[in-house]
């Protein structure tokens, strides 16, 4: 293969890769993170969804007596559709969504005050399971 | 096809970037240590399980701000001291002290230890270097916020994520047994600090904090299995074994309640009622605390 075609292959490549480095970037979880204010940063939960894995589900165990945050970003190159973030209890019940449904609008912030001790889930998919990336920054901060 | 394809060159190049920046005078039993941890179970279960088995542990820098919460003072002495690392040799040591040293840069951090936490980064420096995972610390950025006292979120933000980053680079890597290790050192360390301050500071949030621990190593044993027929984790599995059995005595029981949501300023606020009630022994809590130091002990030695 001459230079000229792997240099023409790469430049034909990069949008595609782009997709995905832009919710990996040290740029966009810089922007996202000032998300959570005055919370304490813990830890990224990354989303990539793709015609195959459209759901993805994390654990943390959160304790009593904090208060956490989840700020929700998603990538804006592939798809506009909204990044939905659900909290589930430790026995798997939905605890509240990042789509409000009483007002029919999505948030980017989703504050949970805990007083339970234990483990919760963090489900992460896009409307219409449409593939994109995103990412869910989880902080935290001592209840008041 | 074309992604994959790209994919496989950029890892392939990044390897190379890196492994000829790594420094080690340990390559070889690196490629032992690879080898024989992808010859057992790991190799079967997949990266992203083991990614979210990995994600789920809890983060040094939260442990390490509920000690600053509980008003106790800094002790120098409860930190794995700097010079130690030199003296770790093998790949096993070097990550589970490097996650040791982890949670101390947080503790350090979070109590403004900024010049005792700059001496420190050298050492952690090393350790990822050896390991072949130094680019993920920026010294620069990092020594200049040091400097600055005003920083010391970003600071905080910037150690945090660093680790973060690596564990992901390190599970895409195939080397998930490195950031295991470096995460179980790290978790260790965070038990052995809350245990230390609560012997000195005895409060019911550090007791409740380090009883909480229990179902964190309902995780960490689901981690530990993957590795179980794995020479270089026998002693680690046995140990962390002995400390489950003890968490065994603990119990966490529920009263349930009902959460509230409201919309405040944009975020989604959610207030839950559901209360958790933790028992533990007198007996049980403080042959806890000795457990866990023995073990940590053994883990900063040679």
């Amino acid at each position: 293969m001459k230079p000229y075609t792997y240099i023409l292959t790469i430049a034909l490549l990069l949008p595609f890769v782009s997709i995905q480095a832009q919710c990996e970037s040290d740029a966009f979880l810089d922007n996202c993170v000032e998300l959570i204010d005055n919370y304490t940063y813990v830890k990224v939960f990354n989303v990539n969804t793709d015609k195959k894995t459209t759901k993805v589900e994390y654990s943390s165990v959160f304790s009593k007596d904090h208060e956490y945050i989840l700020a929700i970003c998603s990538g804006t190159q592939k798809s506009n559709k909204k990044l939905i973030v659900n909290l589930y209890d430790r026995n798997r019940q939905l605890i509240s969504s990042s789509y409000y449904k009483p007002k029919n609008m999505h948030v980017q912030k989703v504050g949970y005050k805990c007083s339970a001790t234990g483990v919760y889930y963090i489900e992460a998919y896009f409307e219409d399971n449409a593939e994109n990336c995103g990412i869910i920054i989880l902080g935290f901060k001592k209840s008041q | 096809m074309k992604i994959r394809l790209l994919g496989i060159v950029c890892i392939a190049l990044s390897t190379l970037v890196f492994s000829s920046c790594g420094g080690s005078s340990n390559d070889e039993e690196s490629i032992l240590f690879d080898s024989l941890v992808n010859t057992n179970k790991t190799a079967k279960v997949p990266p992203e399980v083991l990614q979210k088995i990995l994600k789920s542990l809890p983060s040094p820098v939260e442990m390490t701000s509920i000690i600053h919460q509980s008003k106790a003072k800094f002790n120098k002495d409860l930190l794995n001291p700097r010079e130690n690392f030199s003296d770790y040799t093998s790949s096993y040591k070097k990550a589970v002290n490097l996650g040791i040293y982890g949670t101390d840069l947080g503790y350090m951090n979070i109590y403004e230890e900024t010049i005792l936490s700059m001496t420190y980064l050298d050492a952690i420096k090393s350790l990822a270097n050896d390991l072949k995972i130094g680019h993920f610390f920026n010294m620069d950025v990092i020594g200049r916020m040091v400097s600055n006292k005003n920083n010391i979120d970003s600071l905080m933000y910037i150690s945090t994520s660093s680790f973060d980053k690596m564990s992901t680079y390190l599970n895409d890597q195939n080397r998930a047994h490195i950031s295991s290790l470096i995460l179980l050192g790290g978790w260790i360390e965070g038990l052995y600090l809350y245990t230390q301050t609560a012997k000195a500071y005895p409060t019911q949030q550090l007791k409740d904090r380090i009883c909480e621990q229990k179902i964190a190593l309902n995780d960490i044993m689901v981690l530990l299995s993957v590795y179980e027929n794995n020479p270089t984790f026998k002693e680690l599995i046995t140990d962390i074994t002995t400390i489950k059995k003890l968490y065994d005595n603990v119990t966490i029981s529920y009263k349930p309640g009902e959460p509230k949501v409201e919309i405040v300023d944009g975020m989604l606020q959610i207030i839950d009622s559901t209360e958790s009630v933790i028992e533990i022994s007198d007996e049980t809590y403080n042959s806890l605390i000795s457990e866990v130091a023995i073990i940590r002990n053994k883990l900063i030695q040679k």
